[in-house]
């Protein structure tokens, strides 16, 4: 019988296809990183007196963390519909500033440590 | 899908598909969920028929992309409103006067193009917001400062050439522009002052160039897209003070505003604006309170001190005054001031999006006897609405004049609180008219009645913009209705 060769390509391809979805997963985790940095650190970011994170400490009072960043129920759907429209000390995003997809990332991020559905 | 006035569906449509072709399909936003975000989030005519809604909100990435949408809403004839980054809050937001407009919203034209540390300033795009500008001058540990409104969120250029107010160095924002890149109506691309010389080192640095100086025709205008402003930036201070005047008695803002006018004028304070401490708190009428003047001194050692120690001096004169201040020397931490402190010292914030009101900002001499006339005769239009007004922050962002705002609440589901809202502040523009007085600046829904108050020689004024605006845009596509200056094909009707 000959030896069959199995290219590490061939290899790859079931490893890559098992992993793919936690693969994207990371990927959109990291974008919705990015995303949050850029359009939402400056108020719900940590130190330099953050306006948003110090009305959050004061609104919860310790019952849910003030950093959004560290929230483990925020739901992405959620999210996502609260980006959109205005909120008493929070404009309104609208898709030339947070694409969709970008709105998508950052759902991702925000929403990474939720607990895993049953 | 709402249509513009005298504009067909099938024109309509043509235009948004060679509109989705000039800036990318993905920029055109048409549906009711999109159209949501370009609505006047604190508009008193919400819920009405008269409140205006876009038909399509379209996002260019790039001068030459204007100048393709310009041409294309000619060819057509179809309504334009520009934004930049569409928080214009209180004076109309994202939102067109003339419902079925489409609305050219410039917030990814963000660059920053040059933020020059030598000569103090700053080119930018109108997409770029102050937290923007802030950030990147932070990042690079660039030794300037800005000056931005209570909230962040705002487009350094819409919120110059709009004519909006800090509380810093630089809180008269229109003052410290220099230099325009504009699309004309027809498309043509300008540049003003020294941007009008073909690499010229100093756009940025020398205002007036050579011949008629025009800037001012792009400020509180439709007869241009400003695509990219100089504005001034200041050294960073080695000291800063924020300090704090505060007087016990209501009546007290008579002689806090006629100390504080030569202080002003002698450049000893070069920002201001003044509290009533009960801002955004009920009123009791028979306890109003004091006033707190929240001032900065920005410079060097020792003269910054002194500076101080002669405005208390001045001040002084006012019986119960009390003083307050706290000293920060460069490198700054903003963690460690407290938010007037980030205000004085120009770190953009988060502040201005908890209410929701409209403004009605009368122009005052700057005397304690022109406040005290204005907070009294406001007071009792306030009341036949069933409401108080005693008097907010004052802008004295000049030394000559005081900028006097009144908030009228608006809602969003209640109509009544709406009604009553349209017609105080119609109200209280017709006594800012008989008073002589004009408003600063006003939401989209009362510009018409604005604009009627500068009314010398039969209105002069207005049929000058009117004249620019016919030659300038014959097709009245560009902002129709801003600030009171109609094309001619609406003039005698309203949207």
């Amino acid at each position: 019988m000959r030896p069959c060769r199995i290219s590490a390509a061939a290899l790859l391809v079931p490893i890559l296809a098992f992993n793919g979805p936690a693969l994207a997963a990371d990927a959109a985790i990291d974008q919705g990183r990015e995303v949050f940095q850029k359009w939402c650190a400056m108020c719900h970011g940590s130190g330099n007196g953050m306006g948003a994170t110090k009305i959050l400490q004061e609104k919860y009072q310790g019952a849910l963390p003030a950093l959004l960043e560290e929230r483990t129920n925020l739901e992405p759907e959620f999210i996502k519909v609260f980006i959109r429209r205005w909120n008493p000390g929070m404009p309104a995003f609208r898709r030339s500033e947070i694409s969709d997809p970008d709105a998508d990332a950052l759902a991702a991020y925000l929403a990474r440590n939720n607990p895993a559905a049953d | 899908m709402a249509l513009p006035a005298g504009l067909t569906k099938r024109d309509l449509a043509s235009a948004l598909e060679e509109f989705a072709a000039a800036v990318g399909r993905q920029f055109v936003f048409t549906s009711d969920e999109h159209i949501n975000t370009y609505r006047d989030e604190f508009g008193p005519l919400r819920g009405t028929p008269k409140d205006p809604v876009p038909s399509a909100a379209i996002a260019p990435g790039s001068v030459e992309e204007v100048q393709k949408v310009v041409r294309i809403a000619n060819q057509y004839r179809v309504p334009l409103w520009v934004i930049s980054c569409g928080k214009n809050w209180g004076y109309g937001g994202p939102a067109p006067r003339v419902t079925g407009s489409v609305v050219v919203d410039l917030k990814r034209m963000n660059r920053i193009l040059e933020v020059n540390e030598q000569h103090a300033y700053a080119l930018v795009e109108p997409g770029v917001s102050y937290f923007d500008l802030y950030r990147h001058i932070q990042e690079r540990k660039l030794k300037l400062w800005i000056d931005g409104p209570v909230g962040g969120w705002g487009s350094v250029v819409a919120n110059t050439v709009e004519r909006g107010v800090g509380q810093s160095i630089l809180g008269d924002f229109y003052n410290f522009q220099c230099g325009m890149e504009v699309v004309l109506p027809d498309g043509e691309l300008m540049r003003t002052g020294m941007g009008a010389v073909p690499g010229s080192p100093t756009w940025q640095q020398y205002k007036w160039g050579f011949g008629p100086h025009v800037d001012g025709l792009f400020s509180h205008s439709n007869i241009g897209i400003v695509t990219k402003i100089g504005t001034w930036l200041a050294p960073e201070p080695p000291v800063f003070l924020s300090c704090q005047v505060s007087v016990p008695r209501f009546e007290d803002i008579v002689p806090l505003i006629d100390i504080t006018r030569p202080l002003r004028q002698k450049n000893l304070l070069v920002n201001s604006a003044v509290f009533p401490p009960r801002l955004g708190r009920p009123q009791d009428p028979a306890n109003l309170g004091g006033w707190y003047n929240k001032i900065g001194f920005y410079g060097e050692d020792k003269v910054v001190d002194l500076q101080w120690q002669h405005v208390q001096d001045a001040y002084a004169a006012i019986p119960g005054v009390e003083f307050k201040a706290r000293r920060f020397t460069a490198p700054y931490d903003a963690g460690e001031m407290d938010a007037f402190g980030r205000t004085l010292a120009g770190i953009p914030g988060v502040g201005g999006y908890g209410y929701r009101g409209v403004f009605c900002s009368p122009i005052l001499p700057f005397t304690g006897e022109a406040i005290w006339n204005m907070i009294h005769s406001f007071d009792r239009i306030y009341q036949e609405y069933g409401l108080r007004y005693f008097g907010e922050a004052i802008h004295i962002h000049q030394a000559r004049a005081l900028v006097a705002p009144a908030t009228v609440p608006i809602s969003l589901d209640d109509p009544k609180v709406n009604e009553t809202a349209v017609a105080l502040v119609r109200r209280l523009i017709v006594e800012s008219t008989r008073q002589g007085w004009g408003v600063y600046r006003i939401t989209t829904a009362f510009m018409d009645e604005a604009m009627a108050a500068f009314s010398f020689n039969n209105g002069a004024l207005l049929r000058f913009h009117e004249t620019l605006k016919d030659a300038l845009d014959p097709n009245g596509i560009l902002a129709p209705g801003k600030n009171g200056i109609w094309p001619s094909k609406h003039r005698g009707r309203q949207a």
